[in-house]
């Protein structure tokens, strides 16, 4: 199964299934797709977006996590380099800037924005 | 391309356009019978940063929730301060160095408050309203996103 698995990831087919994903999806999705849990769509911007490779991802959560913070927390488990830097973050749900402890609903779109650096 | 809030309550007065700014439209809109001071500040793209030569820089924005933020600042600022009119025009995308990035121009009765509320708008501008910038250097070093207070924002560990 090993040897499989390294191979689809080496092979050049690997590399065009990542170039010709949608846009809006990361080419590797974890999650579990047995159970129906709710989801929200997470948006990345600026380096959030180049650190991670992609402009935004699908996360199911559990229906006690369907708050800010169980976003963030599912977040900083799939990337863990973003476990310091998460703080600095600002989080908007449909496109308002909310509080971390902010209740979300299943379809909602949340926007992780990094410090602003207009002017 | 322009981009303007249906939403806004003063949808003239902040815009996010990829096109080249006119700060003396700008200046002359925020112009009035009553308003006896006008100050305006212009943003201009520097060549250089962190002791480096700036190539290039490219600004984005969160274009919905910005313009929401940039029309929360102004209104804001003409309550806070008594302005007359306040206007603030950012650019987006590719600039080259030398290039207006934004443009706040605030009329007022009297010069005081023209001057603290313009020095206020940029200054709060750059903490609250989502738009950033990542500056291209000439020696091919790594680009860097810059944060409100200058310095390169930290993203790993």
């Amino acid at each position: 199964m090993r040897g499989v698995k390294y191979k689809f990831y080496a092979s050049p087919l690997f590399l065009f299934n990542f170039l010709s994903a949608p846009a809006s999806e990361c080419a590797v999705q974890i999650q579990n797709r047995n159970c129906k849990m709710p989801n929200v769509y997470v948006r990345y911007h600026a380096i959030l977006r180049e650190k991670i490779g992609c402009p935004g991802e699908r996360y199911e959560l559990s229906p006690a996590e369907m708050n800010v913070n169980g976003v963030l927390h599912a977040l900083s488990e799939k990337y863990t380099f973003l476990i310091k830097p998460l703080p600095a973050l600002q989080i908007a749900v449909n496109e308002t800037i909310v509080s971390a402890g902010a209740a979300i609903q299943e379809n909602d779109t949340i926007d992780l924005l990094p410090p602003f650096g207009g002017g | 391309m322009e981009i303007q809030t249906p939403i806004s309550s003063s949808p003239h007065l902040v815009k996010l356009t990829h096109e080249p700014l006119d700060a003396a439209s700008v200046e002359a809109a925020v112009q009035d019978p009553q308003a006896g001071a006008v100050v305006s500040f212009i943003g201009i793209t520097r060549n250089t940063h962190l002791g480096k030569t700036v190539l290039f820089l490219e600004y984005e924005a969160h274009e919905h929730l910005a313009l929401k933020a940039l029309d929360v600042l102004v209104s804001g600022a003409v309550t806070r301060f008594g302005l007359v009119k306040a206007i603030i025009h950012h650019r987006l995308g590719r600039l080259a160095i030398g290039e207006t990035s934004v443009v706040i121009c605030v009329s007022s009765m009297h010069r005081a408050a023209a001057f603290d509320a313009c020095r206020y708008l940029i200054d709060t501008l750059k903490v609250t309203v989502p738009i950033w910038k990542k500056e291209y250097y000439t020696d091919g070093t790594e680009p860097v996103w810059v944060g409100p207070d200058g310095k390169p924002i930290q993203m790993t560990k």
